[in-house]
């Protein structure tokens, strides 16, 4: 966490000093306010009292978004990530984030803006919330205060065609909050520049269980150009070794992902994700990644949503995700740089993929 | 505790129960229907401490329920803080990396085998006559390094602050200037004696605060808002102060004459350790065994010299041989040692005298001590070593032997040790040492990216007891080599459980920590990068023949000999250890300054070219008796030599 908190670092060992740990928690958490929406379902297990725990309830599905707002006096940073705020999601795992800072000389307001939207969307959906206990007003204070104090700064100026937006899954809160889906939101700011992608690059630890049908893919594949062959890019786990003597790697997904995809005649490849760091110590992959082309537009996003029909909102229920797409378009230039920094964080992904149905097993 | 309750979707049975210190059952259905089924419940909380969840039951079911804190500042401080002093606080509070303050201070709260406070505050060091040339803890010195830490507090509130929930907690935080100031008034009503110094420092500390100008910049905290927080908070501090000072300066007044009257006559005599105990009954209960007089003789010098180390550091005893020397110094240490908070009475004697020393204590036990035998502690129960009778003793013939020795805690620690002459000086070498230095390199430096260390820790357990020369140990175990891997990956601490759990023969099992507390904590201090660089070439597999695989293992055997010498040179120079008294038998050879036994008694200035023993048992002794029979021949010099060395004691004067 230290990487991603300046300021705010614990720099005692846990394991060595754990009560020098605890002294500069205490402080460190007694000097700010620190609140944080987690699911209901993970709400209450032991946790520090100096921050506020505001359990999200979603039925049928989940708060799963891992959006940090840090602010300073003079500084502000957006943390969208795929970590959970856990010992393996910042010390272990394989995992993705994203960072916009805003400072007085340069503020991306667009995006804070939007990342305050969603904040006070997953506030409205804490149990009990419309009758403002302490514990929201702290929290809603906390946001108009980030907001008031970005107010002032200048907005960024836009940089030829690249952007970076946050785009969210959320369940309908009500007619005027319809409910939003990551997938949609991504592809229609594709459909407004250059028309549909005819590419996707898909990284995720998770996927729907249903071994027949892929209703993440089948909407993808649905959003995609109709008018070009489409491309599919799976890049998965692979599943721990269960006694098999078989020297064919099995992949941690399901089936589903390539017969959806030959259902709608897609061109698609799997590959393997890694599991093991450089020095052979596992590191399970966490991240998700979901990446669209098409010859002149490219964007990437990371973040919480899993290739799920909840995580992407693209099923009957809808996860709370959130995710940072950042997308180049029009000149080659700007989606041959979005390409290649797509490349770089797909660059683990190991070769050659193994394509073969039958190592497709979920 | 605030409960919010939707009763459309209640259960018919629940509970809530709060877990914390204890399970406490807050509320159940039952009796939330009594209450009128409320919508915002509000329950007691009458315990201290906050719960650390709360599980809601209903049914078969279970489940955690979030629950968070109005007022954070009202959250009872961890309970390890109350080990925190005034002046502790003051440092976090002042100091420019809290962090690093933290960490310094929770360093010096782990347990020293070498610290007991129980015996300690039996002799407290301000009051210790014999320590009054303690610059350090004079009222001069005291005041001025808590005068620089008032101005660095104060420099410290000054600096632009960016909210006003960090200034509510630099105000009232755990560590903040409400808590230092409750601790200060803490210190200041249990304060022996008049509390003077005390409330100096409690007004000191105001003053500080109401000196404070604060100096924003932009973006911080503006001063209007900075001084609409502080100055209230200082006024109620001061106020509350006041009122709690005055209440105890009321209490104060009867105390006064006590208090005149105890530092007048009564005080207790805290130099009762250079009394003879009664039951060293050497002289006053004859035996036929030697002549009355030398007996009467013995008891006078050994109440003689007693009563001088209560005044100077040292004593030469310059009987002649046959005079009895030998009693009269046990009689000496022994009175020390039983009294004596400070560890041990060390009396050192050339190797080959050892033996005829422990035999001469079990003749003094047997003649001059009524009640008491003598027991050696190695190999003795954990009973007969609390026996309250038992006079204590262990031999050290090497250096380790007596690091192990004065590692004991308290209520078993040897009353006298009788140490060879020569073992401070000698290269010293033990496997578990050498095994503890590989732990701490491949600890230290075998992660992160240093693949090839990773793969030899990962290797090593097959190698170690021919690199740590221990080979055969293994065999004894259970666990084959595997036995060095668990150990490897065990805290030293409990290398002695894991080892006497594993070997199958009784005898081999040991009977202490293998490794000394003094070596463990110097462990940390060393540069172990060579050590790591070394490891690095250890064999990972049997292959190229055994010629090869010792080759190697002796290449990175010799450099851990090297840092092992290092280590232990640094080690008897820097451990930090105390004994009470100082027997050193035929001190002539100490009339020589440069020889291997009189440079032990200095100081050493630094570490570099510190050979093995220098400075071993410097400072670590509040007095010493030589013993000497043989004359001084060439001249006057020589005698000044050897009082040269009672320079060594701990006495801190000037």
């Amino acid at each position: 966490m230290n990487s991603v908190w300046p300021g705010f670092e614990i720099e005692s060992e846990p394991d060595r000093e754990d009560l020098a740990c605890l002294l500069e928690r205490e402080s460190k958490l007694g000097s700010v306010y620190a609140g944080v929406l987690v699911d209901h379902a993970m709400a209450g297990v032991e946790h520090s009292l100096r921050w506020d725990v505001l359990p999200v309830r979603i039925r049928a599905a989940k708060q799963h978004a891992k959006l940090s707002l840090l602010v300073w006096s003079r500084h502000v940073r957006v943390i969208v990530a795929s970590a959970n705020l856990t010992d393996p999601g910042y010390r272990t795992n394989y995992e993705v984030a994203g960072v916009v800072d805003l400072s007085p000389g340069e503020a991306n307001l667009q995006l804070l803006a939007e990342a305050v939207a969603f904040l006070r969307s997953l506030i409205e959906l804490v149990p009990g919330a419309a009758e403002r206990p302490p514990e929201i007003r702290r929290a809603t204070e906390f946001l108009d205060k980030t907001e008031s104090t970005a107010a002032s700064w200048p907005p960024m100026p836009r940089r030829g065609t690249i952007r970076q937006q946050l785009t969210c899954t959320l369940p309908k809160a009500d007619e005027a909050h319809p409910a939003r889906s990551s997938l949609t939101e991504a592809v229609e700011a594709c459909r407004r520049r250059v028309g549909s992608p005819n590419e996707a690059w898909i990284a995720s630890p998770f996927f729907d269980p249903d071994p027949k049908r892929s209703r993440a893919t089948e909407a993808l594949c649905k959003a995609m150009a109709r008018d070009s062959k489409r491309k599919l890019r799976f890049c998965v786990p692979s599943a721990p070794n269960s006694g098999s003597t078989s020297s064919v790697p099995r992949l941690a997904a399901p089936k589903a992902l390539i017969l959806s995809a030959k259902l709608y005649e897609a061109d698609f490849k799997v590959e393997m994700l890694p599991q093991l760091d450089a020095d052979k110590n596992p590191r399970p992959w966490h991240a998700k990644m979901l990446a669209l082309q098409s010859p002149k537009y490219s964007a990437m996003m990371v973040g919480s949503s899993n290739f799920t029909g909840a995580g992407l909102g693209v099923g009957a229920h809808h996860n709370a995700e959130v995710l940072i797409r950042r997308s180049g378009w029009g000149r080659k230039r700007n989606s041959t740089k979005m390409s290649r920094q797509q490349d770089r964080c797909y660059q683990r992904a190991s070769f050659p993929p193994p394509t073969a149905p039958e190592t497709t097993g979920a | 505790m605030i409960l919010r309750f939707d009763p459309d979707e209640m259960p018919e049975l629940w509970s809530i129960q709060a877990i914390g210190h204890d399970v406490r059952e807050l509320l159940n259905s039952d009796g939330w229907r009594q209450r009128g089924s409320p919508r915002v419940d509000e329950v007691d909380w009458v315990l201290s401490e906050s719960p650390r969840k709360l599980l809601v039951r209903w049914g078969d079911s279970e489940a955690f329920l979030p629950f968070n804190v109005e007022d954070g500042n009202q959250l009872p401080p961890p309970s390890r803080l109350e080990q925190m002093s005034a002046e502790d606080m003051l440092l976090v509070l002042a100091a420019a990396d809290p962090s690093a303050a933290f960490r310094y201070w929770s360093r010096s709260q782990e347990p020293s085998d070498d610290f007991d406070s129980d015996l300690d505050s039996a002799s407290p060091i301000d009051l210790d006559a014999l320590r009054r040339y303690d610059l350090q803890t004079t009222f001069l010195h005291r005041i001025r390094r808590r005068a620089r830490i008032l101005a660095r507090l104060r420099a410290s509130i000054e600096q632009p602050i960016w909210g006003k929930q960090s200034l509510e907690w630099k105000l009232n935080g755990l560590i903040g200037v409400g808590a230092v100031a409750e601790r200060l008034r803490r210190e200041y009503e249990s304060a022996d004696g008049g509390g003077d110094e005390a409330l100096l420092m409690l007004a000191d500390f105001l003053i500080v605060l109401d000196e404070v100008c604060y100096e924003p910049i932009e973006g911080s905290l503006p001063k209007t808002e900075f001084d609409g927080i502080y100055r209230p908070f200082l006024n109620g501090l001061a106020e509350k102060l006041k009122r709690d000072v005055a209440l105890r300066t009321t209490n104060l007044v009867g105390r006064r004459d006590a208090v005149l009257d105890w530092s007048s006559g009564s005080m207790p005599k805290l130099t009762d350790i250079y009394d003879p105990p009664e039951e060293l009954v050497l002289g006053t209960r004859l035996n036929a065994r030697l002549p009355e007089a030398d007996q009467k003789r013995q008891r006078e010098e050994v109440v003689g010299i007693l009563s001088r180390l209560r005044t100077q550091p040292g004593v030469i005893l310059a009987d002649e041989v046959g005079m009895g020397k030998t009693f009269v110094a046990l009689g000496i240490a022994y009175s020390v040692a039983v009294r004596s908070p400070r560890g041990p009475a060390i009396v050192m004697v050339p190797p080959n005298l050892v033996e005829k020393w422990v035999q001469d204590l079990k003749t003094f036990c047997e003649l001059y001590l009524e009640s008491r035998h003598p027991l050696l502690v190695d190999g003795a129960t954990r009973k007969e070593l609390t026996d309250p009778a038992a006079v204590r003793f262990g031999v050290a013939r090497h250096s380790i032997d007596l690091m192990k020795l004065l590692d004991d805690p308290p209520s078993r620690r040897c009353h006298l040790i009788f140490l060879a002459q020569g073992a401070m000086g000698r290269l010293q070498t033990d496997k578990w040492v050498r095994l503890a230095l590989i732990a701490e390199a491949l600890r230290r430096h075998g992660r992160g990216g240093a693949s090839r260390l990773i793969l030899v820790k990962k290797q090593i357990h097959r190698f170690l007891a021919e690199l740590i020369k221990a080979v055969g140990e293994q065999s004894a175990s259970d666990w084959g080599e595997n036995l060095w891997g668990e150990l490897l990956r065990s805290s030293v601490d409990s290398w002695k459980d894991i080892y006497n759990g594993a070997v199958k023969d009784q005898n081999r099992r040991l009977a202490d920590d293998p490794v000394p507390k003094a070596v463990t904590r110097m462990l940390k201090s060393l540069d172990l990068n060579p050590l790591a660089t070394a490891l690095e070439l250890m064999p990972l597999k049997a292959t190229g023949g055994a010629a090869r695989i010792t080759e190697r293992v002796t290449a990175v055997r010799a450099v851990l000999r090297e840092i092992e010498n290092k280590l232990w040179s640094q080690v008897l120079a820097q451990a930090r250890w105390r004994s009470p008294l100082l027997v050193m038998d035929e001190a002539h050879h100490l009339k020589n300054p440069a020889s291997l036994l009189a440079r032990q008694l200095q100081s050493t200035e630094s570490t570099e070219d510190l050979r093995t023993g220098d400075g071993a048992l410097a400072n670590a002794f509040d007095r010493m008796l030589f013993l000497t029979a043989t004359p001084f021949q060439l001249g006057h010099h020589e005698l000044v030599n050897v009082l040269t060395r009672f320079g060594g004691v701990a006495w801190n004067e000037g």
